[in-house]
């Protein structure tokens, strides 16, 4: 571990972001802990009322917030450009390969600090989490809510984040601008999903709705959108069917060792990634949109069948026949705008 | 290109010669495409041990602009094995930066001057400097030579220097070298340099226009003629030359040394003819 870590980057690094550390703890303690003192306060108030109480109020209190995910992304996002702005923009990145840091030091250490930073937000809210589920054990049905929640919770959504950043890292090692690169690395992950959509769409619309395969194309949804892995499922479940007391909502994660194991190998693979491509990385050529210049048909070409798909979907959902014309319009005007989006955010120095 | 251990190198060139490019490489910076950069037999790129050895101080600004001084030096000892707190403040008596103001609050000269003390405080054993007097007052100037030179002089330090101040470099380098397009096109001894690049104010007794003749002569750069007086630049000074001037008719030859500043100007001008 001494090895990896190197105490003057790790040093310099976390200067850089401990804001960004105190804005995530800000930020989880708001939709997390915030989250279960509502539910709690409106179960107060339900009580006062003479309303239904919600016995799951711990457990939909976690699972609960919408934009929580969104909010975290930026975060996220947030983070990586916060570790490479300085660098990139700037003289700064040659001096750091002046001094006696290998490459594979320099990358290790900027993940290595940004995975600090998150865990260490996730502990201080798992922490506060604790300390109020403890505080509040008498109001609790610990059979509905379980403190089980917590750690699900804790594990889930750490390694999810840590995930996203990872390949927020690699964008940032194979691209040049720190801010773009981030942006970028946050919508590739969608990618995938969004092939899937246009593709299901494309099925449903040449073959008919056939239930089987609807149902083949919703479970790949759930596996190749990393950012629906930590969304918590609801369930309305009424227990007793004379009784509305007796309907409850229970939030729950579908296929949670899975989904860890797998956030757990795709984190190991983009750090890989980061590591080879940041190590093959040359300074001189820091400033350009795409780093390596063999990886610049990869990016025209995504983003011009994206364009393509995506103006396909967006104007062509009447008939295959539009779908056909506006792809290939969009194709054509996607591959320019890819060509020149790689000359405006390259800086010329 | 061989640096001697415990000298002073000097490289000169014109804005965009490759003087940067090229000390980027030596410090590892860029992976050299072609040859190698080898310090003590050690290629240079992505060796810490190396590293740990020397100096490097940029033309620019490449610190941390959020930084405060003192968090850059605690960066700086962190980083450093060798790094030396009490030279840090003995220099720092001399160059006197304010360690807890922010680097985006310093000036220019001040920013540079930080670079020069972060870096002489490591105690190196190579020291590549890249413009270290630009934005520095006369003073810190004469003061900041004077303490490489000093450093040479007691710790056998190997320095590695680029300016446009030709007179700093001809003052303190023991060799010198010219870059012009990527490419070393001199490189000498500061002494064989002054030895061998000479002016030479020559009057023929014919008035005949004898350039042709003159530019056949090995070494001669140029040559200006102002009434009966010729001024001959050449880069490889002999007393056969100046024999081969009297065979040639020369009624009077006067030897004149050059400054660093006239033999590069002249240089460049040459290779400019020549592209």
């Amino acid at each position: 571990m001494n090895k990896i870590v190197n105490k003057a980057l790790f040093y310099k690094e976390w200067i850089n972001i401990k804001w960004i550390t105190l804005l995530t703890i800000v930020m989880l303690s708001l939709y997390k802990v915030y989250g279960v003192i509502s539910a709690l306060n409106q179960n107060k108030i339900s009580e006062q009322q003479g309303n239904i109480l919600i016995d799951r109020w711990f457990n939909n209190g976690l699972g609960g917030g919408e934009s929580y995910y969104f909010v975290m992304v930026f975060v996220v996002i947030l983070l990586a450009i916060i570790l490479f702005v300085g660098e990139k923009a700037s003289e700064t990145q040659a001096f750091i390969a002046s001094m006696p840091f290998t490459r594979k030091e320099i990358i290790l250490n900027k993940w290595l600090v940004g995975v600090l930073s998150l865990l260490m937000s996730f502990v201080v809210t798992y922490i506060f989490l604790s300390i109020f589920y403890a505080a509040n054990i008498n109001d609790l049905n610990t059979t509905l809510n379980p403190y089980t929640d917590i750690i699900k919770w804790f594990f889930i959504d750490t390694f999810q984040y840590i995930c996203i950043f990872t390949f927020i890292i690699l964008a940032q090692a194979v691209m040049g601008n720190s801010i773009v690169s981030s942006i970028v690395g946050g919508i590739i992950l969608l990618v995938p999903l969004f092939i899937t959509i246009v593709v299901q769409n494309l099925t449903v619309r040449y073959f008919g709705y056939i239930e089987q395969i609807y149902m083949v194309y919703n479970k790949i949804y759930g596996w190749v959108n990393i950012y629906s892995y930590n969304l918590t499922h609801k369930e309305w479940v009424n227990i007793d069917s004379n009784s509305a007391k007796e309907i409850y909502m229970t939030m729950y994660y579908s296929n949670y060792k899975l989904k860890l194991l797998m956030l757990f190998i795709l984190t190991c693979l983009f750090l890989y990634l980061a590591c080879v491509s940041y190590k093959k990385r040359d300074l001189e050529y820091n400033l350009r949109l795409i780093v390596f210049k063999n990886l610049e048909p990869v990016f025209i070409w995504g983003f011009t069948i994206c364009s393509g798909l995506l103006a396909g979907s967006i104007f062509g959902n009447d008939s295959l026949r539009v779908f056909g014309i506006c792809s290939i319009i969009f194709t054509i005007i996607g591959y320019f705008i890819s060509k020149l989006l790689l000359k405006v955010l390259s800086s010329g120095k | 290109m061989h640096v001697n251990k415990g000298s002073i190198f000097g490289i000169i060139g014109e804005n965009g010669a490759g003087k940067t490019t090229l000390i980027k490489c030596l410090t590892g910076i860029y992976r050299v495409n072609e040859g190698s950069i080898l310090i003590n037999g050690e290629d240079v790129f992505d060796n810490n041990k190396l590293k740990q050895k020397i100096g490097y101080v940029p033309d620019e600004n490449q610190y941390f602009s959020s930084f405060r001084v003192k968090e850059l030096l605690k960066f700086y000892k962190k980083t450093y094995n060798d790094f030396s707190q009490e030279r840090f403040d003995e220099l720092n008596k001399k160059f006197k930066i304010p360690v807890n103001r922010r680097v985006r609050e310093l000036s220019k000269g001040m920013k540079m001057r930080t670079s020069i003390l972060l870096n002489l405080s490591l105690k190196p054993d190579i020291l590549i400097l890249d413009e270290p007097t630009s934005g520095l007052d006369p003073v810190i100037k004469k003061e900041i030579m004077s303490i490489i030179v000093d450093e040479v002089a007691s710790r056998d330090v190997t320095v590695f220097i680029s300016s446009h101040h030709l007179d700093h470099i001809e003052r303190i380098c023991d060799n010198v070298a010219i870059i012009k397009n990527g490419e070393i096109k001199l490189m000498s001894s500061m002494e064989d340099a002054k030895n061998s690049i000479k002016k030479l104010q020559v009057v023929f007794k014919d008035t005949i226009d004898i350039n042709k003749e003159l530019y056949s002569l090995d070494g001669v750069i140029k040559i200006e003629t102002i009434g009966r007086v010729n001024y001959i630049i050449t880069k490889d000074y002999t007393k056969k030359l100046e024999k081969k001037f009297y065979d040639m008719g020369a009624d009077f030859i006067e030897v004149v040394d050059m400054s660093l500043e006239d033999m590069f100007i002249y240089f460049v001008e040459e290779e400019d003819k020549n592209e």
